[in-house]
Parts: C-alpha cells; sequence; structure tokens
C-alpha cells in the first residue's frame, strides 16, 4: 500500500459516502419517501466506509497512514468542516422556510438536513483534495 | 508579507523528486507539490523537519516577502 493508493481510497471512500447521502436526501426531497432507498443505507455506507479506512491504513502501516492524514490532508479537512458548520446553519432557515409553507413534513426535513449536513463535507473534502492534485508539475 | 520559498529549486539541486522528498519528511507528494506552488504554508514543525532533510537551514527554505 502507497501513500497514492491510501489517498485514492480515502477519496473514492468520502465520495460514495458523500453522493450515497445526496442520492437519499435528493430522493426523499424530490418524492417525499424513503421506501426505494433503504433509511439505514447512508449510516451502513458510512460505516463501511470507515471500516475501510481504518484497515487501508493498517495494511499500508503507520508511515504511510501518517503521510496519507499529514498537515495538510488535516487542514482541509478543517476547512471542509468548517464549511459543513455554515452549511448546516443554513439548512435551517432553509427548511423552516418550507416546513412553514407545508412543503415538506418534519420527518422529511429530518432526513433531508440529517444526511445533506454528514454528506456535503465529504463531497467538499473531495473537492479540495482533487482540486490540490492539479498544482504544478510532478518531477 | 507573504511567505516565499525556494522548496522546490532545492530539491532540484539534491535531485530529488517531490515523491522522495514527502518521503523523506513524512508527508504526501501533494503536501510538498502545493508547499512549492505557495497554495499551503507549512507548519513550523514540517518546516524545520524539510529543512533537515535538505541539510540547509529553515531560513534558506523559507523567506518572507514584500506583498504587491
Amino acid at each position: 500500500m502507497t501513500v497514492e493508493k491510501l489517498q485514492t481510497i480515502r477519496r473514492w471512500v468520502f465520495l460514495i459516502i458523500g453522493l450515497t447521502c445526496l442520492l437519499y436526501a435528493g430522493i426523499y426531497l424530490v418524492l417525499g419517501m424513503s421506501d426505494i432507498l433503504n433509511p439505514f443505507l447512508p449510516g451502513v455506507i458510512g460505516l463501511a466506509g470507515g471500516l475501510i479506512l481504518v484497515i487501508a491504513s493498517l495494511i499500508g502501516g503507520h508511515s504511510v497512514a501518517e503521510a496519507v492524514f499529514d498537515e495538510m490532508s488535516r487542514a482541509e479537512w478543517g476547512r471542509a468542516l468548517r464549511f459543513g458548520y455554515w452549511w448546516a446553519l443554513a439548512l435551517y432557515p432553509v427548511f423552516g422556510l418550507l416546513l412553514w409553507r407545508g412543503l415538506v413534513d418534519q420527518t422529511q426535513a429530518f432526513a433531508v438536513m440529517g444526511t445533506l449536513t454528514g454528506g456535503v463535507p465529504l463531497l467538499y473534502y473531495c473537492w479540495l483534495d482533487m482540486r490540490g492534485q492539479g498544482h504544478g508539475i510532478v518531477e | 508579507m507573504e511567505l516565499l520559498n525556494n522548496l522546490k529549486e532545492l530539491r532540484k539541486a539534491r535531485g530529488l523528486t517531490q515523491a522522495q522528498l514527502a518521503e523523506a519528511a513524512g508527508v504526501s507528494r501533494k503536501t510538498i507539490n502545493t508547499i512549492e506552488n505557495r497554495v499551503f504554508i507549512p507548519s513550523t514543525v514540517l518546516a524545520l523537519r524539510l529543512g533537515k532533510v535538505l541539510q540547509v537551514r529553515v531560513e534558506d527554505v523559507f523567506e518572507l516577502g514584500q506583498k504587491g
């Protein structure tokens, strides 16, 4: 397991979890029901993703895991969490308005807000991570 | 004030690739890449570690420049 491989695994894990959350929220918001996707799916995918990352890090060893989760990575994760915090706060007035107007019910708002709050920081981190790969020439 | 660095020049002078320097410093290649491109400002600990790997003083790698 190389540093690049573990970075790629992390990116794909975050992307899959984030997109699952986004998909779940989108389906629930548009169709107003969760019958299409199992309500435990985002949680199960999240736990499975975490397990994959732990196993991959153990296979890679201490030095590889330390390089992958280095200070640059932690800084980007911090940025993603800050973005996620403001994103989560912004959902409250939006869904408050939707609830007030009767466009969504409470269960729907709870499910959509919860999955969006969990998924968006992961997707934002993926974007930061991929953006950083493009700088300069690798020599 | 902005932080300038000579990391790319020093690394090349020692015949190291970004990946080799990253491995020696215990960080990812992307971190070295973003430092060289002045996208990411490293911590004091990492700056000192890079100086140690390149066998130069940290002031030889990083310097303050006037912005504008």
